[in-house]
């Protein structure tokens, strides 16, 4: 807590701002991507399509909470704001890659 | 943000639940307040207090009635009475948007309008939506408060090494420090599961709004092709031939009834209402079951004869158990006060998390000459009190106003409305006026506004707690006895809380000259 003695040196008001930042839109953006990527997976294995998307929804809240706590305890801020991108981007690749290059 | 990772928990949970901590209550005190919307509905409409124990009725007799209220090419409704929801009612669109017409589900005369949005209209919405319209804001920023209790609830099990002793442990210190984080400790730990499972089935209800990019890679047409695809809704053009007339209704229900395994109706609906094609839809009670079963039956209007039965996958089934779990309209009292209970348990976390806050950091607040303590207290008093305060204006003024009343161009429900969101702007500004003192004053008002409104109702529909018992209107007799309960904790908290104030000046007082000397 705040006045904790072992609370590390103030950090500067950026990088806080980077950190919720991460917390309330990269953690989401990184599992809406997640959830993109699962229902595309699972249709392509033949699920049905509510049944995919009713499935990895639900999981998809349980993520986004889990990668913003995450998101909240990491140490460093550029390793974490790097793999919510690249979580965002494979995702999103993965889920809306078949349907711009004409599959599905 | 910390050097280990239960100090990173603890940085999140302070600060997430302070920032989050306003809308968390207000979501949680309307959520509360909604597992009896009902009940709020009939005080709040004394003209649908009305007796009803689920005796069948037959809407045979309505169909006329329902073809000259609705415009001929629009569908219309007949929504289904239940004990909780005693007044039948036909819906139709109208000159204003959706119009509702009551009756009375025995004798099937009609009932004065139902004036007020209560319960189901405006604090039912509130709750998913807090009526921010724009961009679809509110739903957005309730969801997000539901993802954030989730992660408040982990971080705040993680911070906490001794969970089970903390579920034990109450002091009642002098140090009103110690007191609130045992409080939060301990309404934190009781409720804990039903925290999480609300806020966990609370954001799955809307999934398809919060998860647009899995409905866009499923579903052609976006969210309208996931409604046709998961609930499998059936449809059939209009034909613009005139067409026989409208079979019978309770033939068609006594057909869903037998499928569905003695399950009570819940609605029923006409599409296309004249035409060659019209069709009837049949949907069962929510009340039966855990489960909100949307499990329709389709008839063609005029033979009866079944179009289609709705079928519903497993996967959705569970996503609807999640949901009902978290409406809570299906029969069962003791849940539903125990859910009501746990409600007000998750009113009181977040109350104690916010005084935790404060009283934590009032001495080094003061010392440092910062103005943070003083702004989150007055944001708490509005935040929190003033959301009760603004409920029970909403009652009284629900009592006050006279029937057909309007001000300033609204309708009463919207004066209503307007009261509700002036009382909560004030109290905000009160409680940055008075501070600490703000919390004794608006617990007398709160007190006040309570017997105020029990008064109220007896005065104005006769309707007194003794009366409305005997004549069995429930949910009457209950408000008012909730209210008195909640008048007389108002009184014990703030004559409890003056006193504490009255004895700390006075000690100060003696104190002084005392420690003068001394130095």
């Amino acid at each position: 807590m705040a006045r904790d003695t072992s609370t590390p040196a103030p950090v500067g008001a950026g990088k806080v701002v980077v950190r919720v930042l991460a917390i309330v839109f990269g953690a989401y953006a990184a599992s809406a991507a997640v959830v993109a990527a699962g229902v595309a997976t699972l249709i392509l294995a033949g699920v049905n399509k509510s049944d995919a998307f009713t499935t990895c929804s639900i999981v998809g809240f349980l993520l986004y909470t889990g990668l913003a706590l995450w998101a909240a305890s990491a140490r460093r801020l550029v390793p974490l704001v790097a793999c919510l991108l690249i979580i965002t981007a494979v995702g999103a690749g993965i889920g809306f890659l078949p349907t711009w290059i004409g599959g599905v | 943000m910390g050097a280990t990772f239960r100090e990173s928990m603890g940085w999140f949970h302070t600060w997430a639940g302070l920032v989050i901590g306003p809308l968390l209550f207000a979501v949680f005190w309307t959520g509360t307040l909604c597992v009896f919307d009902r009940e709020i509905d009939r005080w709040m409409n004394p003209s649908t207090r009305l007796v009803y124990s689920g005796e069948p009725v037959a809407i045979d007799g309505l169909r006329t009635e329902a073809g000259r209220l609705s415009s001929r090419s629009t569908p219309w409704a007949i929504g289904m009475p239940t004990p909780r929801d005693p007044a039948l009612w036909i819906g139709y669109r109208g000159r204003g948007g959706f119009e509702r017409t009551l009756f009375d589900p025995l004798t099937l005369n009609p009932v004065a309008p139902a004036e007020s949005w209560g319960g189901t209209r405006f604090f039912f919405p509130f709750h998913h939506t807090l009526h921010l319209k724009i961009w679809n804001l509110g739903t957005w920023l309730t969801g997000l408060a539901g993802v954030a209790m989730m992660a408040l609830c982990i971080s705040g099990v993680i911070i906490h090494r001794k969970i089970f002793v903390d579920f034990f442990t109450l002091r009642r210190s002098r140090q009103p420090q110690r007191l609130l984080l045992d409080l939060h400790n301990t309404t934190g730990t009781l409720g804990l599961l039903f925290y999480v499972i609300m806020s966990f089935s609370g954001v799955t209800i809307l999934a398809s709004v919060y998860y647009p990019s899995g409905v866009w890679v499923a579903f052609e047409g976006g969210r309208s092709g996931y409604v046709r695809d998961t609930y499998d809704v059936y449809s059939r053009p209009r034909l613009n031939e005139p067409g026989p007339p409208l079979g019978s209704l309770d033939a068609m229900v006594a057909t869903a009834r037998d499928a569905w395994g003695g399950l009570p109706p819940g609605l029923v609906r006409v599409f296309h209402p004249g035409d060659r094609n019209s069709y009837v839809e049949v949907r069962p009670s929510i009340e039966a079951e855990v489960a909100m079963r949307t499990d329709p039956f389709f008839f063609d209007a005029a033979t009866g004869k079944t179009l289609y039965r709705t079928y519903i996958r497993e996967t959705t089934q569970a996503q609807q158990f999640l949901t009902g779990l978290h409406f809570a309209q299906f029969r069962h009292w003791t849940l539903r006060w125990l859910y009501f209970a746990l409600g007000l348990l998750g009113c009181v976390l977040i109350v104690t998390g916010f005084l935790f806050w404060i009283e934590s950091r009032r001495k080094a607040h003061a010392a440092a000459g910062w103005k943070g303590v003083g702004f989150v207290e007055g944001l708490t008093v509005g935040a929190t009190g003033g959301m009760v305060l603004a409920t029970l204006a909403f009652f009284v003024a629900n009592r006050l106003l006279p029937s057909g009343a309007t001000f300033m161009g609204g309708a009463r429900h919207e004066v209503e409305i307007w009261v509700f969101f002036a009382v909560w702007v004030v109290s905000f500004a009160h409680g940055w006026v008075r501070r600490g003192a703000a919390w004794i004053d608006q617990c007398w008002l709160a007190a006040g506004l309570c017997v105020l409104a029990v008064v109220l109702n007896g005065a104005t529909t006769g309707d007194h707690v003794v009366r409305a018992w005997g004549d069995g209107k429930w949910a009457v007799a209950g408000m008012d006895i909730v209210l008195l309960t909640g008048g007389l904790a108002a009184t014990v908290t703030a004559w409890r809380l003056q006193r504490r104030r009255q004895g700390t000046a006075t000690t100060r007082l003696r104190h002084h000259p005392l420690e003068g000397q001394s130095s």
